[in-house]
């Protein structure tokens, strides 16, 4: 493998863990979206847009390797992922004041569905290149001949520095007195409000702050691979997404990490037998990973749910812990067992 | 005026078989308060199962539509109910009493699987279904089989044993196993029951729209989810209602949405869906549940 | 904010909490009709019945599980109508439940720290970017102190859900008391302790109420603790008040005696 092609694999990982690792918040607080993939797909958007509002001359006329566009193009680069941080924080805001009545299945099925609106805009919206994407001008560095490396060593710094920034960010608030409040809501939601938790208000600055990190993210991995097609943000992908919080389950940031490093792996695998990302993902391509992938999440929450029955049988008496995501929906449990 | 009674015409058909798929998630959530992700499936393998029972009666039964089509319903029916019982008893049935979001995890991964295992097994192009000659146009068919549909299911609800023993279980699970009801068996019932109709409406839907492919049953199931939802999951009134009006408004937005916005034609739908789950979070006729602690 | 508990000398004999002719239906069951009581700051009202006359579901009206349909509950002179639960847990009214529920996964210390600090400081993007730099840790002295006071040994990091019944109990106990509660509603705290458990509750109920003036309505069906705890007894009989008086009367009283104890008789 070229150290190129490592470079891009590494890049790949670090989108995966900041997708996963916000999602894993969320959920934490008992906000049980499917959606998260729609703000990286928000972040991409946004940043397509701007690139448009910044070059009315269109994109070919941007020259990457001119000195002082470099620097032009750095600050483009930072705006674009500002942006598309706000931009997704911003819905996640009124998604937050919208939503805020609905039970935690129909909460996770309206996250769906937002993600799928997402998309099928980007589909049809010719301004910014309908079904077929956009592509959007190389950045700072560019492909050609030897900046090619100094291309993919630049990008995916970037990513797995944002990754960094985002592992630390998380760490802090664990460490908070707000991620106590995370864990309250998380195992018992009612009496975390109770107890003076204001859960929505909570549940809501999560979601904004995981949304926040998938726009940035969004709108980082567009720069890197300068195209963006819409089925790259369907709802297969965000399953992949899904699929690393729920193999993680919720209580180990070890665990994540190892899950996502597991199923980008077979993501890798998939890249390196087909090619390009971009068109793979889409909803019609079929190989027997995708069956797979069914499997895998079906035995990832019945295996352990077998187990722990048969450990109750076992031993008698119920366990302390409940695997993965026991519990009620958005309001908590219903009958005081 | 011509052209929207037609178009309302079209909605209502449209909107039926929304409605019957509809009817199993309604049925499925009264009973287990699950959504089941997988519906979607059932769906589209209903279809395929009239799809293949066409083609080969075809020859055979050419001259009597009515009971060509009738064999086709009943097979794919069968077939979908016993796919969904099947389903309900290797992926639902071990997460018993877990949270929604789980099973609805579980769900999601059967639905996949099944998605994929057609596209390998039939491969992804859409197929035309076969037309079959019959005295009423295909959206009257539809009409006419979701008020048969509901006409059946209403009265096993509410005329028969078998329905008011799913009553029970929804309403109270473990009381009705004191009453000596044996959940399993109701549930994997209803479990049926749902995939039937959808089973149906995935016939319905090949003879109305002429094409079907392995992953057609997406978008519909997601529509009638979000039916069975906003017509208050469990009341099969309202879910009639719903599945009806989303019919025709998607309907009417096709036929005169301008030229610039038709493309937007699904966006604007969900966006009315999630408006509607917005408003009405407990559904157009339900009320809020009050949760003991 | 509110860190400290009300003086006794101020605040004795001042109405806290009024629930004035409040009834709760849930469909088909009328689990309250009319109730009607008041409760002075300083009190130690004991609310008991049979089973199923209500009570529960009474702290649930209380505290905002459930919307009050009917009639009006004031805190202080304040209607609580619309607020909602954490509002009213702010507000200072703490519970405890049937059955303890703790936060498995979070050790003693965080419970205590839990409240003390969302009561004063509601969430709030500001207060996020605020707390952030601060590890919870930080924290911990003044919840250590309200561990001590409940005398819940000095394993603090242990996870709740790996202690005993009696433990947790006296962790909620702790736990609603690190919000300063102005009023500490208790559902049945002896039930499923032994002797020696009760009588640890015991003392730590008569020290709140009786030095710290703390206000609080406990339910109970152990009949020997309620009398030692309480001066004032409130009886449900199917979501009726039917007695609210000074304990020796109430438990005299052969209505009473008939409908909770199912007997004729004293009680002793």
């Amino acid at each position: 493998m070229s150290f190129y092609l490592l470079l891009y694999h590494l890049s790949f990982l670090g989108v995966m863990l900041l997708l996963v690792q916000s999602l894993n918040l969320v959920w934490k607080a008992r906000l049980f979206s499917l959606g998260h993939h729609g703000f990286f797909g928000l972040g991409a958007y946004t940043a397509v847009v701007m690139i448009k509002l910044a070059l009315p001359a269109g994109v070919a006329a941007w020259s990457t390797t001119a000195p002082s566009q470099r620097i032009v193009g750095l600050g483009l680069l930072v705006a674009c992922v500002l942006a598309g941080g706000a931009l997704a924080a911003g819905v996640a805001i009124l998604m937050g004041r919208l939503f805020a009545q609905l039970r935690g299945d129909y909460f996770a099925v309206a996250t769906l569905v937002f993600a799928e609106i997402v998309r099928s805009i980007a589909a049809n919206w010719d301004y910014v290149g309908g079904g077929l994407g956009f592509e959007v001008p190389y950045l700072v560095f560019s492909k050609a001949g030897n900046e090619r490396l100094l291309y993919g060593v630049f990008y995916t710094a970037l990513l797995l520095g944002l990754n960094w920034v985002a592992f630390f960010l998380i760490r802090r608030i664990e460490g908070s007195v707000y991620g106590l409040y995370i864990t309250a809501v998380e195992d018992d939601p009612i009496a975390a409000e109770l107890s003076g938790i204001n859960v929505t208000r909570l549940q809501n600055l999560v979601f904004v702050v995981a949304a926040m990190t998938a726009g940035s993210a969004g709108a980082l991995f567009l720069h890197f691979t300068t195209l963006v097609v819409p089925t790259d943000f369907s709802f297969p992908n965000g399953l992949l997404v899904i699929l690393g919080v729920v193999l993680g389950g919720l209580r180990s940031e070890r665990c994540i990490i190892a899950a996502t490093f597991i199923y980008t792996s077979y993501e890798v695998i998939k890249v390196r037998v087909f090619g390009l990302f971009g068109f793979e993902s889409g909803v019609l391509i079929a190989d027997w990973k995708e069956v797979l992938l069914g499997l895998v999440l079906i035995f990832s929450v019945t295996l352990p749910a077998v187990w722990h029955r048969a450990q109750i049988r076992q031993a008698g008496a119920p366990r302390q812990r409940r695997p993965l995501l026991a519990g009620g929906g958005r309001g908590g449990s219903v009958d005081a067992e | 005026m011509a052209y929207l009674l037609d178009q309302i015409v079209n909605g209502l058909s449209l909107g039926c078989i929304y409605a019957l798929i509809a009817l199993g998630f309604a049925m499925v959530f009264g009973v287990l308060r699950f959504l089941n992700f997988a519906h979607s499936e059932v769906f589209t393998a209903g279809s395929f199962i009239g799809y293949f029972v066409l083609h080969r009666l075809s020859p055979r039964l050419g001259s009597s539509p009515f009971l060509l089509v009738g064999l086709a319903m009943l097979a794919a029916g069968l077939g979908a109910g016993a796919l969904a019982v099947l389903v309900e008893r290797f992926a639902y049935r071990p997460l018993r009493g877990y949270s929604g979001v789980t099973v609805l995890l579980s769900a999601i991964g059967v639905s996949i699987l099944l998605q994929n295992l057609g596209i390998h097994a039939l491969s992804a192009h859409t197929r035309g279904y076969p037309g079959v000659a019959l005295p009423i146009t295909p959206k009257q068919l539809a009409l006419i089989i979701l008020v048969l549909s509901f006409t059946l299911l209403f009265v096993l609800v509410n005329r028969t044993p078998i329905g008011t023993q799913m009553k029970a279980v929804a309403e109270d699970r473990r009381t009705a196993q004191l009453m000596g009801i044996d959940p399993a068996r109701v549930i994997a019932l209803v479990f049926f029951l749902g995939g039937f109709f959808a089973g149906i409406a995935g016939v319905v839907w090949g003879l109305v729209y002429g094409a079907i492919h392995p992953q057609m049953g997406f978008y519909p199931g997601l529509k009638a989810f979000i039916i069975a939802v906003v017509g208050s999951i469990g009341s099969l009134t309202g879910t009639f209602l719903a599945g009806v009006c989303l019919g025709v408004a998607e309907s009417l937005l096709s036929a005169y949405l301008p030229s610039t916005l038709s493309a937007y034609r699904d966006p604007i739908v969900f966006t009315l869906l999630i408006a509607a789950l917005v408003w009405k979070p407990s559904g157009i006729l339900g009320k809020p549940t009050i949760v003991k602690v | 904010m509110r860190n400290s508990w009300p003086p006794f000398s101020e605040t004795e004999g001042k109405s806290l909490l009024q629930i004035d002719r409040v009834s709760q239906r849930f469909a088909g069951l009328q689990a309250l009709s009319d109730v009607s009581l008041s409760v002075r700051r300083g009190e130690i009202v004991g609310l008991i019945g049979p089973n199923g006359s209500g009570k529960t579901t009474l702290f649930n009206l209380i505290t905002g599980v459930y919307p009050t349909m009917r009639g009006q509950i004031l805190l202080e002179g304040r209607d609580l109508a619309g607020a909602t639960r954490h509002e009213i847990a702010a507000a200072g009214i703490m519970r405890t439940f049937q059955n303890p529920r703790v936060f498995a996964s979070l050790g003693l210390i965080e419970h205590a720290i839990i409240p003390e600090q969302v009561v004063s400081h509601p969430i709030s993007f500001a207060d996020f970017f605020r707390q952030i730099g601060t590890p919870w840790r930080a924290y911990s002295p003044a919840a250590e102190s309200i561990l001590r006071e409940v005398a819940l040994g000095s394993t603090y990091g242990a996870p709740a859900g790996t202690l005993s019944y009696g433990r947790r109990r006296l962790l909620e106990i702790a736990r609603s008391l690190a919000g300063s509660p102005r009023l500490l509603l208790l559902d049945e705290p002896t039930a499923g302790l032994n002797s020696d458990e009760v009588h640890q509750v015991h003392g730590l109920l008569e020290r709140l109420g009786g030095t710290r003036g703390l206000t609080m309505i406990i339910i109970d069906h152990d009949t020997e603790f309620i009398e030692r705890l309480c001066s004032r007894l409130v009886v449900l009989n199917n979501g009726r008040i039917i007695r609210d008086g000074l304990r020796d009367e109430v438990l005299r009283d052969p209505q009473v005696v008939a409908a909770y104890f199912g007997r004729v008789g004293p009680c002793s």
